[in-house]
């Protein structure tokens, strides 16, 4: 390469790298450098107003183990199990019911992108406070729902979101009726099935559920597979649903008490924000970990086809 | 050279825009109920009519919580508001060394003279002026007059012992329909330390002391305390658990006596004009029972104005605080709603609201009922927070009283040590 040549590539990256500094300065300033403090801040003792003190892995310590001077926080055990039963309830159920969804409308009716626009409005409105004060109001003990089964059906209901038996599961409820995402994703991926496939197994005599399990599925496996990291990952962080419908508190017991919601309490409200720290990079640990296992498991479960 | 002259215009004209202009802009961080918020604006209004070139900014959050959040992420980024309003922590905020003496500003433009010592003395921490009071308080049961008088039940006296206080619950149980409960389940609190605290009071074992660091209570203590409500919860005298749960009882919005559910409630005096204004039912004070025969009640320095340590204009702010607190102009406008005032020409200006007049005449009832106020357990947020988790336990039966004593006492001595 000649002298002039390497400079004008010089002058290429640079230009490009230029172009490239809005994007690279919000990386390194609001993304890279908070990581590396975050994970600094993780090994100490930080109430936000006076500088952090290094306390080793004591923090971390007193998540899982525990003794008898730094007792095991068991708020945070509670927040985990809650959180895995919220991700491993509401994404499946989630995922079948955007599929179901997609199924029906994925048909050549008159008025199929109307009802399409109508079942995604959920999810645009979904993360929002509103619903989920609206949440509230449809499930308290004197709410609409317990309303309607007193006066139509004679029942005695219990108060849903303020029973800790039940109010995860109003959650799971709130998490489920925003299918509309996965829902988009799956009626694109219903579309690129080859309708020839349908058509030869009807020749040879396949119903709809064979045609169901034996195409539908398959085809759709890598699609099926997206839509549950990209929920999993979701679901781990969710925090507006559980802040605003138990008032900031988790509660009732702690039966809401999600994972995001302890870390942003453990922070803003105990003043702990080296803990809050540490609970952060657990957190990404269990969601790195699980994605690393549904990519291992979708070697012999997920098929890319052959057709091509 | 008629464009450069244009130019120059320009520039001098921006220039006296921005340097001619006095103005500076003071900023304050509160948290209060929709009726503060009007009071406070009026305060504003006042003020920035007398003071031409200061300009006050409120910074409002709907509660305690969020007004700390708030606050806290502000004074970490370095931009915190120049006033904030400060309650049962400010030795907290005193301790993490954010906030401005204002013991050199007292007698010029602070007029402390005038100020009742005991209000002084509630904001004066290590020899040091930290927080003016923004008047007195004391923690009181809140009735729903026209829901019991509706009922046919009769009205309960002022002052009772526990017995006399069960067997009217007992009697209003009788009257209310199906789904009213004579009182709110006064542990499932966001505030819960404060009726705790009185409790423990009552029973001679105060919560704290700061001299010492220690506590009086021992886990037969809070589990006595625990056994009180779940004979209120076992006969209906108090909501079941669920039922108590769904109000978060943060404010007049989330209240279950203001929702109609419950006939009595807890409340700070200078909450009821802001309870009042949300329903249309008339409400009165009574004492907590028993605070007549032991003194267990305590007037408390409702909040605190205090200064940031960085703020750009502290002389501004003082002023500002120096006017809410003093002046008998702003006294009319904010009433009782942060306590009764503990300025001598504040108390001047008389009161002109209903509500003020009924806190004044429950004060001069339950002032004689109470004593000095027990130190405040450290990391009261923490404690108010775990207390609240452990009383759910025991009321959803998840656990004993007498694990739940157990779990009490050990949290308090764990922040004591923390």
């Amino acid at each position: 390469m000649n002298k002039r040549a390497r400079k004008k590539a010089i002058r290429e990256n640079l230009t490009s790298y230029a172009f490239l500094i809005p994007w690279l300065l919000g990386f390194f300033v609001l993304t890279l450098y908070p990581m590396i403090y975050s994970f600094f801040l993780s090994f100490t003792e930080f109430n936000i107003l006076q500088p952090p003190k290094w306390i080793g892995l004591r923090n971390y310590f007193v998540m899982f183990i525990g003794n008898e001077q730094f007792p095991r926080d068991e708020r945070f055990l509670n927040s985990l199990l809650v959180t895995f039963k919220y991700v491993f309830i509401s994404v499946p159920l989630k995922l079948i019911f955007a599929l179901g969804v997609a199924m029906l409308m994925n048909r050549d009716l008159k008025l199929i992108p109307f009802y399409r626009t109508l079942y995604y409005i959920p999810t645009l409105l979904g993360g929002s406070v509103a619903i989920a004060a609206l949440w509230r109001r449809l499930f308290a003990g004197d709410g609409v729902l317990n309303t309607i089964l007193r006066s139509a059906f004679g029942l005695n209901p219990p108060a849903w979101i303020s029973n800790p038996k039940y109010a995860l599961y109003t959650l799971i409820l709130l998490s489920v009726w925003q299918f509309g995402s996965p829902m988009i994703i799956f009626l694109a991926g219903l579309k690129q099935i080859p309708r020839e496939y349908y058509e030869a197994s009807a020749v040879d005599g396949a119903g709809k559920m064979r045609q169901f399990f034996s195409i539908t599925l398959p085809c759709l496996s890598p699609i099926i597979f997206f839509n549950l990291v990209m929920q999993m990952i979701n679901a781990f962080q969710s925090f507006t649903q559980a802040y605003i419908v138990s008032g900031g508190q988790g509660g009732p017991l702690d039966s809401t008490m999600f994972y995001s919601l302890y870390l942003y309490i453990k922070g803003f409200a105990f003043s702990e924000m080296g803990y809050a720290s540490a609970m952060a990079w657990v957190l990404l640990i269990i969601i790195a970990v699980l994605t690393a296992l549904a990519f291992k498991l979708s070697g012999s479960l997920v098929s890319y086809g052959s057709g091509e | 050279m008629k464009k450069t002259g244009l130019a120059l215009l320009i520039i001098l004209m921006s220039a006296v825009m921005v340097f001619g202009q006095q103005q500076i802009t003071i900023r304050w961080a509160y948290w209060g109920s929709e009726s503060r918020v009007k009071r406070s604006q009026e305060a504003i209004n006042l003020f920035e009519a007398a003071n031409p070139g200061i300009k006050v900014n409120p910074e409002i959050s709907g509660g305690t919580g969020d007004h700390f959040n708030k606050v806290d992420t502000q004074l970490a980024g370095g931009s915190g508001p120049d006033i904030i309003q400060m309650g049962g922590n400010i030795n907290d905020y005193v301790k993490r060394g954010v906030l401005l003496p204002l013991e050199k500003y007292s007698g010029t433009i602070l007029n402390t003279a005038v100020i009742d010592p005991s209000a002084i003395e509630s904001g004066t921490i290590d020899g040091h002026l930290y927080g003016v009071s923004t008047g007195v308080t004391m923690p009181a049961l809140v009735y729903n007059k026209s829901l019991i008088q509706r009922a046919g039940a009769p009205l309960p006296k002022v002052s009772m012992t526990y017995e006399e206080f069960r067997n009217y619950l007992v009697t209003l149980k009788s009257k209310l329909p199906a789904g009213v409960y004579p009182m709110q389940d006064i542990g499932a609190l966001s505030s819960n330390s404060t009726p705790f605290g009185y409790w423990t009071r009552y029973n001679g074992t105060p919560l704290y002391d700061a001299a010492t660091k220690t506590t009086a209570v021992k886990p037969a203590d809070a589990q006595k305390y625990l056994e009180l409500f779940k004979d209120y919860r076992n006969n209906g005298l108090v909501p079941p658990a669920d039922i108590a749960a769904g109000y978060a009882e943060t404010n007049a919005d989330t209240s279950m006596v203001i929702a109609g559910k419950a006939a009595i409630g807890f409340i700070w005096t200078n909450q009821l004009a802001g309870y009042q204004a949300a329903t249309t039912d008339e409400l009165c004070l009574m004492e907590f029972p028993g605070a007549a025969a032991t003194k267990a009640l305590w007037q408390a320095p409702s909040q605190f104005y205090t200064v940031n340590k960085n703020s750009k204009y502290p002389e501004a702010a003082v002023k500002f605080i120096n006017f809410l607190v003093n002046s008998p102009e702003a006294a009319k406008v904010l009433g009782n709603d942060r306590g009764a005032s503990a300025s001598a020409t504040a108390r001047a200006a008389g009161a002109a609201d209903i509500n003020d007049r009924k806190v004044l005449e429950y004060l001069d009832v339950a002032g004689p009922h109470s004593s000095k106020e027990t130190d405040h357990v450290p990391n009261d947020t923490e404690f108010n927070s775990t207390l609240f988790l452990i009383y759910q336990k025991v009321a959803f039966g998840q656990i004993s009283t007498a694990a739940g004593g157990q779990q009490i006492y050990d949290l308090i001595v764990r922040l004591i040590k923390k």
